[in-house]
């Protein structure tokens, strides 16, 4: 059967920075059909990057991937997933850029984008269509990704360019420095350090090519019943929303607070009123989606920035994590963040660690932070000036949690993250569940609570199920991250989908590939057995898969044996060997 | 010319509602297009920053600008309804775009020719699909109203 060419472009662009050129290369109908798009080609094209490459030089590659639905009428469409290794634990990382940016790569005409090497001097990439430059950013070293945006607007007189680029945090390489899009999204886990590295500053996107697809009268009719079944799960005032998921899992004890050290923080209750009453300002969507989730509040301060998006993780990772009780104080955090290109869930994490440390007093001269406490906003505002700046204490927090652990004496025991990166969202005591979804996760994925209030995430809550129910729901968890990650879906839609076969049947009407439910979830295992692979041959094993101690030790947490039995069966399930090593080829 | 009671309509976007979806567009371009092409879209999102949003089109305004410019009479608007090309008397010189202040009409760069919006023969599509019902097509009259009641709700607490 001769498939032609719908859906996707086919085209992926190599951009090596070391050598100055861009070069297009052929996407195979394979590499489509078994990875699909997205998560997906980043799981393969990783493999690309030298074994043990340094994170931080040029031998790492940031691959940049949307999906065949991105940027289609298709609900929920709208991500592109960037993909490196992670100066956090030189594994594999991903995070995905949800907005605009997905929808021009598509219109510009390409499935993939592969950055490597290293510019001599600052630069930014210029996508239009087909033509592609390499261009002098020493101007834009020093500003915001926001300032970015708009001085490069002006530049090239071209307001619809879209653009993702590093803040100062990112330019001096914080380990855990993000990449920001748009004003309100982002993307983390380091990508922002990988992308300093390059010395790329901004990557400038615009495109304006129709979409070619298989099947358009149906995919119009698709999606237009998909906006309106979305009817009933809206709600889209400022009780719901992430400040809503909040206050339930403080409800069912399952918010950690003050480093994870309890499970409800009760201040919740008074910060959201305090949201609502008097910082809230609207709800804003992606392109595409009829579910909108991004909630903007007031920043109460003279900088002139206005406005921030605060999501579940933002107010988690100042709020109850650092046990701040000044709504005033959380916004401004987060706020900084977007200034300086911040990973917020690592530097709220990495901080209530600190402030769980000084609170033990295990901090020394070198390392005290001075007022660094749980509760205190003037501490924490200027930690994260210091980090993202990368001055006084805050050039010691700027590298990754396992180098801090290792600094600080008998700090182990209150740890919190998983594979280097900071746990967060939702408490792994609440159940078995949680907990082994954490601790076989590659990156710590946080789309347990976080917001994202389906039907399957809910089942994770349940905190008595037999080990076969629980590594059942984590594998089929897991599968289906993978492939909304690599169409690209926002998890949201997983309830209006109901299932793999009508995202099935989403791709065919895109791309007129034939394909149902159960080709979509071996694509899935696959995916998740590429990224496995991937970290094994970097040197993570089965002693990565775990917890941080401080989660085996304390009262009513699952017991350290109990879990290895449960990390067995889920191997197990998975079809690898008991050291958790696919037997796939590859 | 005999006075007829006619209300004037208008097709408007609740800056309070809008998210931003771009939904409206999706609709717009292939309902006009039969393709996905945003940049055809009739009605375009706007936003200045994270704190506002909206979606914007042709405003039907009375003694219209673009048809006062247009050299050739190409363009005619009936009153109270939607803005006319006639693609034969159009000689793409593109002042009506020039004399837009809104942006309502557009140059379609493929097909080589001024595009704005024919509110879909009075039932716009955009504002049938609107997740957020923000984009209303309704009688100016109403939406004064409307205004007038929540600016009075505001003073009177």
């Amino acid at each position: 059967m001769v498939y032609t060419m719908f859906g996707y472009a086919r085209r992926l662009l190599e951009v090596d920075l070391s050598k100055n050129v861009t070069n297009v290369k052929n996407i195979t109908l394979d590499l489509c059909r078994e990875f699909l798009g997205g998560l997906g080609f980043a799981s393969k094209l990783i493999f690309e990057i030298k074994r043990n490459a340094d994170p931080l030089s040029a031998e790492n590659n940031l691959i940049l991937a949307i999906g065949p639905l991105s940027g289609t009428s298709v609900p929920f469409s709208s991500g592109v997933v960037f993909a490196t290794k992670s100066p956090l634990n030189s594994g594999f990382c991903y995070d995905i850029l949800y907005g605009d940016f997905a929808m021009e790569m598509r219109m510009a005409n390409y499935d993939a984008i592969v950055i490597k090497g290293k510019a001599e001097v600052p630069v930014f990439l210029h996508i239009n269509n087909n033509r592609r430059q390499i261009k002098d950013a020493r101007q834009l070293i020093g500003k915001s990704p926001a300032e970015c945006e708009i001085v490069l607007r002006n530049f090239l007189e071209d307001p619809f360019v879209k653009v993702a680029s590093i803040g100062i945090a990112g330019e001096k390489m914080v380990e855990y420095a993000s990449v920001i899009s748009g004003q309100t999204k982002m993307v983390g886990r380091g990508i922002g350090a990988v992308m300093g590295s390059k010395n790329l500053k901004a990557i400038v996107i615009r495109g304006t090519n129709r979409l070619n697809l298989a099947k358009p009268d149906e995919l119009y009719t698709f999606s237009k019943k998909a906006v309106i079944n979305s009817k009933a799960l809206r709600g889209v005032d400022k009780n719901f929303g992430p400040i809503f998921d909040i206050s339930q899992m403080n409800s069912i004890c399952a918010l950690p607070t003050e480093n994870f050290k309890k499970s409800a923080f009760q201040e919740v209750d008074k910060l959201i009123h305090t949201l609502n009453e008097r910082y809230f300002v609207k709800v804003n969507a992606c392109p595409s989606c009829p579910l909108a989730c991004e909630y903007i509040y007031k920043v109460d301060d003279e900088s002139g920035r206005i406005a921030v998006r605060l999501d579940y993780g933002a107010f988690w990772a100042f709020g109850p994590n650092c046990a701040i009780d000044q709504v005033e104080s959380i916004l401004k955090a987060v706020e900084l963040c977007y200034f300086y290109g911040l990973d917020i869930i690592q530097t709220g994490g990495i901080i209530g660690f600190m402030m769980e440390c000084s609170e033990k007093g295990l901090l020394t001269k070198e390392t005290q932070a001075g007022e660094l406490k749980f509760g205190d906003p003037n501490s924490l505002l200027k930690i994260i000036h210091d980090i993202g700046n990368r001055r006084g204490l805050g050039e010691f927090l700027a590298k990754s949690p396992k180098f801090i652990l290792n600094e600080i004496k008998n700090s182990d025991g209150l740890a919190t993250c998983i594979k280097g990166f900071q746990l967060s969202g939702c408490d792994p005591k609440t159940s078995r569940a949680v907990a082994l979804f954490y601790a076989v996760s590659p990156c710590a994925d946080f789309s347990l609570g976080h917001g994202i209030n389906t039907v399957t995430s809910k089942k994770f809550l349940i905190p008595a199920n037999s080990t076969d129910i629980v590594v059942k729901l984590v594998k089929d968890y897991e599968d289906m991250i993978a492939i909304l990650n690599s169409m690209i879906l926002c998890l949201r839609c997983e309830d209006i989908y109901g299932g793999l076969d009508r995202i099935a049947q989403a791709y065919t009407l895109v791309t007129g590939i034939e394909i149902n439910g159960e080709d979509l979830k071996k694509a899935g295992e696959r995916i998740n057995d590429h990224i496995r692979l991937f970290n094994m041959r970097e040197g993570l094993n089965r002693d990565n898969d775990t917890l941080p101690s401080k989660f085996f030790n304390e009262e009513g947490a699952l017991a350290k044996k109990e879990f290895e039995l449960l990390l067995d069966a889920y191997y197990k399930e998975r079809g690898w060997t008991e050291e958790g090593e696919p037997q796939r080829e590859i | 010319m005999t006075l007829v009671n006619q209300t004037k309509m208008i097709l408007i976007c609740d800056l309070k509602k809008c998210t931003g979806c771009r939904i409206c567009e999706y609709v717009c371009s292939f309902e006009k297009e039969k393709n996905f092409d945003l940049t055809k879209s009739r009605i375009k999102v706007v936003n200045r920053d994270p704190t506002l949003v909206g979606a914007f089109t042709c405003s039907l305004c009375n003694n219209a600008t673009c048809v006062k410019a247009c050299p050739t009479g190409a363009l005619s608007r009936l009153e109270n309804r939607e803005i006319v090309l006639d693609k034969d008397k159009c000689v793409r010189c593109g002042w009506c775009i020039y004399a837009c202040d809104m942006g309502g009409i557009f140059y379609d760069s493929s097909n080589h020719i001024p595009i704005v919006c024919d509110l879909c023969g009075e039932q716009p599509k955009c504002a049938e699909i609107c997740p957020e019902e923000a984009l209303k097509y309704e009688s100016l009259d109403n939406v004064i109203k409307k205004q007038s009641i929540s600016n009075l709700r505001k003073v009177l607490g």
